[in-house]
């Protein structure tokens, strides 16, 4: 299903284990969190709201530290209260150990009250972060002829290294800031074979400013991920700006959505109307330009930008 | 969801709307055995999601089209459900699908989880494609049933 909804968060439920194979939930199936590391858009989300059933803080926080001492990242671990089964002292001190650890929660059973709680404890989740959430955009053309100031553009500054076979030079682990210098845009490489598969997915306020993911569709099939260290947002496609940087537009090189072509068009206009300098292809034989299958040819320019 | 509703989804700062029960697999309850509708084709889950009481199929696409146009609009994203529960409601489609989830291979799975995401664009929806934002599925033997509704429809 990660597959299948690639440009999309999956979630997956689970209950409060300690070790992979047994829940706390007697009839519920244990699902482990390392299913969550399977795929660059699977979130395993914890049921562990029913206090009045033996649950405790300790007891979540216990799963908790099991899931992020087997390697799962926090932004891929949200535990789901229920305020209206749970005491809210108890949610609010819980609530302070999973900022401490920078994970999230899900609420369950949203009523107008739950929401207002819900703000002081994102408040306390995500200290310093903008609100409300950054915006989305639908798969559609991108209008708005501001490339900086759209929101469904930001900007990613250091991206450290793509993992597994991104075709990344000179080595996947090089701060590609440097690869980024008087190369032209690193993201256009990724495009050249990739399609990126995270349009409109956007992590948890509190991931940003900590390293996050990015899902890479290959054409052929299959996902690979790219990591991105400090991002001020993480969403969707990709282009290089001026300084090296990346710009993530939310659905860009998605079928249905402002198709690469027209978003280097637009990089190539902040860079004051120079070309971008898009490297060739590193595999042999494979020359260099765009991937006309992540092309969508529709868009109009002119209208839209 | 009224606007109201809406700008308090905003102002709580949540990222995602989840909507535990959206879809479910579709069988043929009407043979004996009861008949896959293969490879498990995908419906409406009408006996969780309802609209003020309403599940017809066009009440719930234009519920679900005009909720995700609200929170998008309020920097939101949505999520549909897909849940079975055993002891809840959809009894009959549990009991189905459980035996075909443990026997299932990988292209099968692979399929259904195709399914669930061609749902959303099918022709069958009478507005066009939904665009979800992502999907949350439960475990296939939770027990709480009616009461883990997480984030419930409008009532």
């Amino acid at each position: 299903m990660a597959l299948a909804k690639a440009d999309g968060v999956v979630s997956y439920y689970t209950a409060t284990f300690n070790s992979d194979g047994t829940v706390n939930m007697p009839s519920m199936e244990p699902f482990s969190y390392s299913l969550a590391n399977a795929h660059a858009n699977l979130v395993a989300r914890t049921m562990c709201y029913d206090f009045m059933s033996g649950f405790s803080n300790s007891l979540i926080l216990k799963s908790v530290d099991y899931a992020l001492g087997h390697g799962v990242p926090p932004s891929k671990i949200q535990m789901a209260v229920d305020p209206s089964r749970t005491p809210v002292a108890q949610l609010d001190m819980l609530v302070n150990e999973l900022a401490a650890r920078k994970v999230g929660l899900a609420v369950m059973s949203v009523q107008r009250s739950t929401l207002a709680r819900t703000a002081q404890w994102d408040a306390v989740l995500s200290p310093g972060q903008r609100v409300p959430g950054w915006p989305t955009i639908a798969s559609r053309a991108v209008t708005d002829p501001s490339l900086v100031n759209h929101p469904g553009h930001q900007t990613i500054r250091v991206f450290v290294h793509a993992t597994r076979d991104v075709p990344l030079y000179p080595s996947p682990m090089t701060t590609c800031r440097q690869v980024l210098k008087g190369r032209g845009s690193l993201v256009a490489l990724a495009f050249q074979s990739f399609a990126v598969a995270g349009a409109r997915r956007r992590w948890a306020r509190d991931d940003l400013g900590r390293p996050a993911e990015l899902g890479l569709h290959q054409p052929q099939g299959g996902l690979s991920g790219a990591r991105a260290e400090q991002p001020e947002a993480v969403g969707g496609g990709a282009i290089a700006g001026a300084e090296g940087e990346l710009l993530f537009g939310q659905g860009v090189g998605l079928p249905g959505a402002c198709p690469l072509e027209h978003a280097l068009e637009r990089a190539s206009r902040r860079r004051g109307g120079g070309a971008l300098n898009l490297p060739a292809r590193p595999s042999p034989g494979s020359g260099s330009g765009i991937d006309p299958r992540i092309v969508r040819p529709s868009c109009d320019l002119r209208q839209n930008g | 969801m009224k606007q109201q509703d809406l700008d308090a989804f905003a102002a709580s700062r949540s990222d995602d709307y989840s909507l535990v029960h959206t879809i479910i697999p579709a069988f043929d309850f009407t043979q004996s055995p009861v008949k896959t509708l293969a490879p498990h084709e995908i419906t409406w889950d009408r006996e969780y999601f309802k609209v003020r009481g309403a599940s017809d199929p066009r009440t719930l696409e234009n519920y679900l089209r005009n909720l995700i146009a609200g929170i998008r609009t309020r920097g939101g994203q949505v999520l549909v459900g897909y849940a079975l529960v055993k002891g809840a409601l959809n009894q009959a489609t549990w009991k189905t699908f459980v035996p075909w989830l443990d026997g299932a291979s990988d292209s099968d799975l692979e399929r259904h989880a195709q399914k669930i995401v061609g749902f959303f664009s099918s022709p069958a929806l009478q507005g066009g494609a939904i665009d979800i934002d992502g999907l949350s599925s439960t475990s296939r033997s939770m027990p709480f049933g009616n009461r883990s509704t997480a984030t419930s429809c409008e009532s």
